[in-house]
């Protein structure tokens, strides 16, 4: 989340051609945004990327449709006082301005044919590794075949079944008896199989539910969330959608997965088999973790469409930034962050989430740094055992699929920490860059 | 729709500081567990005869099963 005036030193940016020609560029879209904040009240969409914008903001995205001069930018924001530290037309140069401006030189036409370049993927912080399993096509048309579900008599309809298999599971006393130690090879692969069914399932709801709001959904693929193997619906353009149509697009993941998990006790019922009893379990204990808000699972986003507060994460840290830069740097001109422009009520809940986040990282990173450690010197000896039990029954799919899986978490803790070590040197370098910029200036003063 | 936005989009006493933030890419993730997948690997909850045995790979090594 950025301002004008929290933007770089503008000395240090190079000067650009007052005759230099602005536009918007060909297919860039600004649509109306429904956010709880007064300053996100647009977005703006074009070559795979989209911003929130103010009203000031989306009236100069406007404004460029028509190409203009770096002079005629400048008359205009002074006609209208934008607040500008470096000059606007400098502003429009950098990302993420830039993204949907273009720039031309004096005597240069700004582009006026969509450049033929492959949109870039959307932005995804914390998934380092990402493959699709379903194009969106083929999305599209499973979601077409579930959008009935969310109908007003085919949803009540599930709720009502899912509330009846739930009750019966826990009331039957099915729920509480230990199945998983008595299932043989047969068992596991259905159980396996079934959840990660379940799982597909549950990003086709994501993408029905958009289908059923008249939203594009995107394909379905594979991640590496952090250190956590997930699967992942696309559904970027649900942006475009009210909140409480984004609310139910969040839900709706849950919402299929619990109806699986209702096929799976009625089976369990008609089949006496423990299998079904366990794949319910397993969905009953996904769905909890998939309402975590600190991480970026469906919880997050509930409740990103629930306060109306885009990017929550963004919003924190510009907070942080801007507490610090109270307390400790000099009285120049801050932005005042988003969150302390929000009603009341939700700076008090967002009080309550910033304190809870801190708990919720510092615990996970203290059960991170313990577990590695451990993992990292039993992981030959694991690997052995594996190998042992696949050479002694190679029907054992279970076992194959575990070593898979610590596979992946090795991955994933790799990956993390190179991304950490990444941080830590670019903060090195912009701590050290800052020092030499503050000597010289106090040098000169 | 660019006819919503105008100057008019600017509303009187509405801060006139550019304002952006980046919106993230939705990946709506789902992620699973298996309970209690795992049987332990060293045969320590085999019991001869039990149907456990042919799932549990450790039990085919475990002593009390040979």
């Amino acid at each position: 989340m950025e301002s004008i005036t929290q933007l770089e030193n503008p000395a240090e940016q190079p000067e650009v051609e007052t005759a230099s020609t602005y536009a918007l560029k060909p297919g860039v879209l600004i649509l109306p945004f429904d956010s709880s904040t007064r300053h996100a009240t647009h977005q703006v969409i074009g070559a795979g990327r989209r911003i929130a914008v103010n009203g000031a903001g989306a009236a100069l995205f406007e404004f460029l449709r028509t190409p203009r001069t770096g002079a005629e930018v400048e008359e205009y924001a002074s006609g209208r006082g934008l607040k500008s530290g470096p000059p606007i037309r400098d502003v429009l140069t950098r990302p993420p301005y830039s993204h949907f401006v273009t720039n031309a030189a004096p005597g240069e036409e700004p582009a006026t044919a969509a450049p033929n370049q492959p949109a870039p993927k959307q932005s995804m912080p914390w998934l380092f590794v990402r493959f699709q399993i379903l194009p969106a096509r083929a999305v599209a048309i499973m979601a077409r075949w579930f959008e009935g579900l969310f109908a007003s008599r085919g949803a009540a309809a599930a709720l009502l079944s899912i509330v009846a298999a739930h009750l019966y599971l826990f009331l039957s006393g099915d729920y509480s008896h230990r199945y998983a130690g008595t299932l043989t090879s047969n068992q596991w692969l259905t159980v396996v199989g079934g959840v990660y069914a379940a799982l597909l399932f549950h990003e086709l709801g994501h993408a029905a539910a958009c289908s059923r709001f008249g939203s594009r959904v995107g394909g379905i693929g594979f991640g590496l969330y952090m250190i956590w193997p997930v699967l992942y619906a696309d559904v970027s353009d649900s942006w475009l959608l009210p909140r409480r149509q984004r609310a139910i697009v969040d839900l709706s993941g849950i919402y299929f997965h619990l109806l699986v998990s209702s096929a799976s006790v009625a089976l369990a019922a008609v089949t006496h088999n423990g299998a079904f009893v366990v794949i319910s379990k397993s969905i009953i204990l996904a769905t909890i973790i998939n309402l975590n808000p600190f991480l970026r699972f469906d919880g997050y986003w509930l409740l990103t469409d629930v306060t109306g507060i885009p990017n929550i994460g963004k919003a924190m840290s510009q907070f942080w930034r801007y507490m610090l830069k109270r307390v400790s740097g000099p009285r120049g001109p801050v932005a005042v962050p988003e969150l302390l422009c929000i009603p009341r009520h939700l700076q008090a809940l967002f009080a309550v989430y910033c304190v809870a986040t801190l708990w919720f990282f510092g615990y996970l990173l203290l059960r991170i740094s313990y577990a590695v450690p451990r993992l990292v010197a039993t992981t030959p000896q694991r690997f052995r055992e594996f190998w042992l039990a696949a050479t002694l029954n190679p029907t054992a799919l279970t076992t194959l699929k575990s070593a898979l899986l610590l596979l992946l978490f090795l991955a994933g803790i790799l990956q993390m920490s190179l991304f950490f070590w990444r941080r830590l040197t670019q903060g090195y370098f912009a701590l050290g860059s800052a020092a030499k910029h503050f000597r010289k200036q106090s040098e000169t003063e | 729709m660019s006819d919503l936005i105008n100057d008019s989009a600017m509303q009187p006493g509405e801060s006139e500081e550019l304002f952006v933030v980046e919106l993230d890419g939705r990946f709506e993730f789902g992620m699973t567990v298996i309970i209690n997948d795992i049987p332990p690997l060293d045969g320590s909850n085999c019991v001869c005869g039990c149907s456990s045995e042919p799932t549990n790979p450790g039990c085919l090594n475990a002593t009390q099963c040979t």
